[in-house]
Parts: structure tokens; C-alpha cells; sequence
């Protein structure tokens, strides 16, 4: 049986996973399409800038988000006059999740965009169908496997993160101490070896059963589609 | 530009480093853009849609400019109105046949269903894409364009990879529906056949360049058309109706003159457009009796063309006007001693006559 303190970690993990894949898939969604679309000036600038936490050190995304986000900070100070200041609160955890997810999202789902053959693109415009039209009722079902492949690629990563996650909102039981963090604790009290093995092994259950539900949705729309799709 | 087209075009671009220009009127019906793999027929048709921007020259389209590069910026491809059908029917995967249709449709359930009717598509409106044969998914893609109501359909080569039959029901399809909606189509291909079926008008392309244009009995008859697409031998088209039947025979008016030919089942009154290949008519000096022969038709020798190994003979019906041609040895040439002017009798068999395709009134 899972102890409270383990029962509380794992909620808070999959609230602020979950939370963190919710919030950021839209936005994934919306810069996938720009840049699998698009060209422009910049187009390379923009594009490091988005893979940026893929390269640096989570702790250092943690920190520009600290010093971004604080009650000391410009944003910070006015997030928290109205009351909604995510620093040290599992809010914080869920944004330096979907930060650290956010590229991996795009490049899933940029790759499915970019893949959709011209011929769809051309069609669509000889119809006269509007950008909206054709981007909401062509090219977003047929990136549906990429766009739920980038959902729990984000998802693994949010249940995982660490590094972004303790220096933006810290480690504390109860309000942002998720699996990793509880892990990192258990490993570091003396004695806690059990506690952190049991921990590790909870870690792999969302991860699994998030790869064993994506892999059933994509074989289930493949059928759906035919081998053609 | 004639009175009769619907659109002048005059457009260059770039071509395996040379600059191809093709200009031409377009008219109404059923217009085949024929030509060899790589003569630039698809090129073409992206340029007339606006899906190749890098173009330059004038296309107007029933009074509207779609195309100026002397004096305007080109027409966006969704101000144009032109449908595309490409060899790629690409219906869109995730929705079904009903939904690819209603997707972009501007016409009302009336039309709607008169088209679904023509193309035979009713029954496949509930099923996924990837469940439909190649034919099924060509005539979709079909509907789906015409569903749009286009100034214009371009087809390109909707036919490739279908097996006869169903190339032959594509065939008729295009032809009943150009007439049926009054819509013009450009049908690309690089078959005879499709040519031969479907259209009305014919512009051979080669290199971008149109060599020949006119309707389709003008376009045949060029040399050029000879040489591009191989043709093997003669022969000539004939538009006729079906006046009655004779003994299990359907009896044709080609104009003053009639033809027996095999009864496929046309009613009477049907427009039929027939071919005759050269090698398919004998000549006579004198009518015969008692022969299997069933169509001996008066002509004079208008022109006689000798070829390395035989001779090719271009007659003139005494009754309507119409050319046919006769490729004979030169032997019988010249056992015949023929000339220019000669009155002869053209011994075609009644199932050498080959019926293209048939319009009912």
C-alpha cells in the first residue's frame, strides 16, 4: 500500500502534469504549425529560442523563471497584487513543467504538420476553403498521432521534472513536492533508501501507462484511417 | 481571341532552363490538354489556377484578369475559382466521403444530387477514403471540385492507373458532367483515348509550347500530333446520329451519308462520334454487289501521300463533305492508277468503325 506521503506526491505529480500538458498543448500546437508552415526572417532565432530548455540546465530555466516570475519581479509583482503568483506554489510546478515540455511538444508535432502531404494544402486552396477551415478540419486531425505523441512525450517530461521545478517552486510536502522531489528527499534522509526505491518505481506507472495509452490511440485512429492515411 | 472562347491565355515560365510560353483560347465543354510525360501540361494547369506563382503573361477568364504581370499582381488561387482534380485524387483521410464533399459545397442539395447521381458517388458518401477503390476515390475527388461550383474544373489526368473499364466510365463521367453543369473542363492527359472519349476541343502541348489547337478532328489530324503521341496510323472522326437499326445494325447519318455500324444499344437520335483508321478502308473504282461490305461510300481523291512502304489515299465524301483517309499498298496504287480527282467507292466494314462515345438528345 502507498504511504501519504507517497499518495500525496503522486496526485500532485499527475495535477501538475497533467496541468502542464493541458495548458502548453495549445500553445505547442499553434507554434508547430507556424513554423511548419511559415517562412520568414528570424525563422532560426525563433526556432533556437523555442528549443533553448532542451540544451540549458533545468535548474537555469528554473532560475530565469524565478527571477521572472518572483513577487520581486516585474510580472511577479504584479501577478501577486492580483493574487496569482505561481513562485513556491505546485501552479509554479506545473509552469516550469510545460516550460521544460514545450519544445518537445513542438518538434512532435511540428514534424506531423510538416509531413502532411502538398497535395491536401493545394486541394484546400483550389476549394477556396479559409486558413482556419483548413487548418481545424485538415491539417489537425491528420497530425492527431503527432499531436498525441508530443501530448505524452510533454506528459512524461512534466511527471519528471526536476531541476526547473525545485528552483522555481521549490520542495515543499504537501504543495509543490512531486515524485522527483519526494524522491530526491526520501534519497537524501538516512534510512530513506525503501522510501526512494518505492518512489522510483511509482515514478514508472504514469510514464507507462500515459506510452501504453498513446500507443492505443494511435493504433486505434490508424485503423480508423486506413493504410492509405 | 474568338468569339466563342471563354478565356485567352498567354503565360511563360521557366522550363529545363528554356522559357516556354503557351498561348491559346479556351472554349466552352470538354477541352483535353494532350502531350507527352514532361511537355508541361501540369505545369500549365498549376499556372491557370495560380498553385505556380512564378509565371508571367495574361490569363482572362470570362472578362475578369486573373493574370497581368505587365500591370497587376496576380489573383490569389481562391479568387480565381478554378477547381483541380490532380492524379492524386487526395481526399482528406479523416473524414468521410459525405464530409470531403459538404467540405467546400456551393451547390444546392438539387445539384447536389444530380451530380452525385451522373458520378454514381450516392452510395459511397458514408465511407472513410482509404475504403474506396482508385475509380471510387478519382470520381469523388470529382464531385468534391465540382461541389465547389468552379468557373472551371481542370482534371489532371484523373485517369492514370484505372483499368479500361474504369477509365471508360471516368470518360463518360467528365464528358456528362462538363455538359450536365455547364462548367468547362481542361482535361490533362497524355493518352489519345482520353482525347479521343471525352473532349470537344484538343491543345497538344510539347515543351511548353501548344502546336496545335483547334477541335478535336483538327488537333488529330496534325502532324505533330502524329509524331508526340506515336499514332500508328490514320484515321479520321466522324460525328453522326443514330437514325434507325437494320437488320441487328444501328444506321448512322453522317451528314447526307450512312454508315451501318455495330448496335451497342444507342437510341435513336443519339449524337455518336465515330472513328475510321485508314488501314480499315479499301478502295474500289465501281460499287460492288454481294460483298460482306456493308458501307461503300462515293469520295474523290483529294490528296495521295506516299509513305516508305504504302500509300496513304485522302478522300472526300461526295455527299456531306467529310475526309477520310485509306492507307493501301503501293501496288494496289498503281494497279489502280490513281489520281488526284479520281471518284472512288470506300469499302468500310461495319465493325471497323469504332464508336467513341455517344450523347443521347
Amino acid at each position: 500500500m502507498l504511504t501519504p506521503v507517497e499518495i500525496e506526491a503522486l496526485g500532485l505529480s499527475l495535477k501538475v502534469a497533467l496541468t502542464a500538458t493541458i495548458v502548453t498543448l495549445p500553445f505547442a500546437i499553434a507554434t508547430a504549425y507556424w513554423l511548419a508552415r511559415s517562412e520568414f526572417r528570424g525563422k532560426i532565432f525563433i526556432d533556437t529560442l523555442i528549443h533553448i530548455p532542451l540544451v540549458v540546465p533545468p535548474v537555469v530555466v528554473g532560475y530565469i523563471l524565478l527571477i521572472s516570475l518572483a513577487p520581486t519581479g516585474g510580472l511577479g509583482y504584479w501577478l501577486e497584487n492580483i493574487g496569482l503568483s505561481p513562485a513556491f506554489k505546485w501552479q509554479g510546478a506545473a509552469i516550469a513543467s510545460g516550460v521544460m515540455a514545450f519544445p518537445l511538444m513542438v518538434r512532435s508535432i511540428r514534424q506531423a504538420f510538416e509531413a502532411e502531404s502538398t497535395a491536401y494544402s493545394d486541394v484546400a486552396l483550389t476549394l477556396r476553403l479559409s486558413r482556419w477551415t483548413k487548418f481545424r478540419r485538415i491539417s489537425l486531425p491528420l497530425a492527431y498521432a503527432g499531436i498525441l505523441s508530443g501530448a505524452v512525450l510533454g506528459f512524461a517530461r512534466a511527471i519528471g521534472e526536476f531541476g526547473a521545478t525545485i528552483t522555481f517552486a521549490a520542495n515543499i510536502p504537501g504543495l509543490t513536492q512531486t515524485l522527483p522531489l519526494a524522491l530526491y528527499s526520501a534519497a537524501q534522509a538516512p534510512g530513506g533508501e525503501a522510501a526512494a526505491a518505492r518512489l522510483a518505481l511509482l515514478c514508472l506507472i504514469p510514464a507507462l501507462a500515459s506510452l501504453f495509452a498513446s500507443e492505443w490511440l494511435y493504433r486505434r485512429t490508424k485503423r480508423r484511417l486506413g493504410a492509405s492515411s | 481571341m474568338t468569339s466563342s472562347a471563354i478565356a485567352n491565355i498567354d503565360v511563360s515560365w521557366q522550363m529545363n532552363g528554356a522559357t516556354a510560353n503557351a498561348a491559346f483560347d479556351l472554349m466552352p465543354g470538354v477541352t483535353a490538354l494532350i502531350g507527352p510525360s514532361g511537355a508541361g501540361k501540369t505545369t500549365l494547369a498549376r499556372i491557370l489556377c495560380g498553385l505556380k506563382v512564378d509565371a508571367s503573361g495574361s490569363i482572362v477568364f470570362n472578362g475578369e484578369t486573373l493574370l497581368d504581370t505587365t500591370n497587376s499582381p496576380p489573383l490569389f488561387v481562391k479568387a480565381r475559382n478554378i477547381g483541380l482534380v490532380m492524379q492524386d485524387p487526395a481526399l482528406f483521410p479523416t473524414m468521410t466521403v459525405k464530409a470531403n464533399i459538404l467540405l467546400a459545397c456551393a451547390l444546392s442539395a438539387a445539384e447536389l444530387d444530380v451530380i452525385l447521381a451522373i458520378t454514381d458517388t450516392a452510395s459511397l458518401l458514408g465511407r472513410m477514403p482509404a475504403t474506396l477503390s482508385g475509380g471510387e476515390a478519382r470520381r469523388v475527388a470529382i464531385v468534391r471540385a465540382m461541389a465547389a461550383r468552379p468557373a472551371l474544373l481542370i482534371l489532371d489526368e484523373p485517369m492514370n492507373g484505372l483499368d479500361p473499364k474504369r477509365r471508360r466510365e471516368i470518360m463518360a463521367l467528365v464528358r456528362s458532367l462538363a455538359h450536365a453543369s455547364d462548367t468547362p473542363v481542361l482535361l490533362i492527359t497524355h493518352q489519345l483515348e482520353e482525347m479521343l472519349f471525352s473532349a470537344d476541343n484538343a491543345l497538344l502541348i510539347e515543351a511548353g509550347h501548344i502546336l496545335a489547337a483547334g477541335p478535336v478532328e483538327t488537333v488529330l489530324s496534325a502532324t505533330e500530333t502524329q509524331r508526340l503521341l506515336g499514332i500508328d496510323d490514320a484515321g479520321c472522326l466522324l460525328t453522326a446520329t443514330v437514325s434507325g437499326r437494320e437488320d441487328q445494325l444501328l444506321v448512322a447519318d453522317i451528314g447526307g451519308a450512312t454508315l451501318y455500324i455495330a448496335d451497342d444499344g444507342e437510341p435513336d437520335g443519339a449524337t455518336l462520334r465515330l472513328r475510321i483508321m485508314a488501314r480499315d478502308i479499301a478502295l474500289s473504282p465501281k460499287k460492288l454487289d454481294g460483298i460482306s461490305v456493308l458501307n461503300q461510300l462515293q469520295a474523290k481523291v483529294s490528296g495521295i501521300n506516299e509513305g516508305p512502304s504504302d500509300v496513304l489515299v485522302n478522300l472526300t465524301l461526295a455527299k456531306p463533305g467529310l475526309t477520310l483517309q485509306s492507307r493501301i499498298t503501293k501496288k494496289s496504287c498503281t494497279a489502280m492508277q490513281l489520281a488526284k480527282g479520281d471518284t472512288l467507292f470506300c469499302l468500310i466494314k461495319a465493325v471497323a468503325v469504332k464508336e467513341l462515345m455517344s450523347e443521347t438528345p
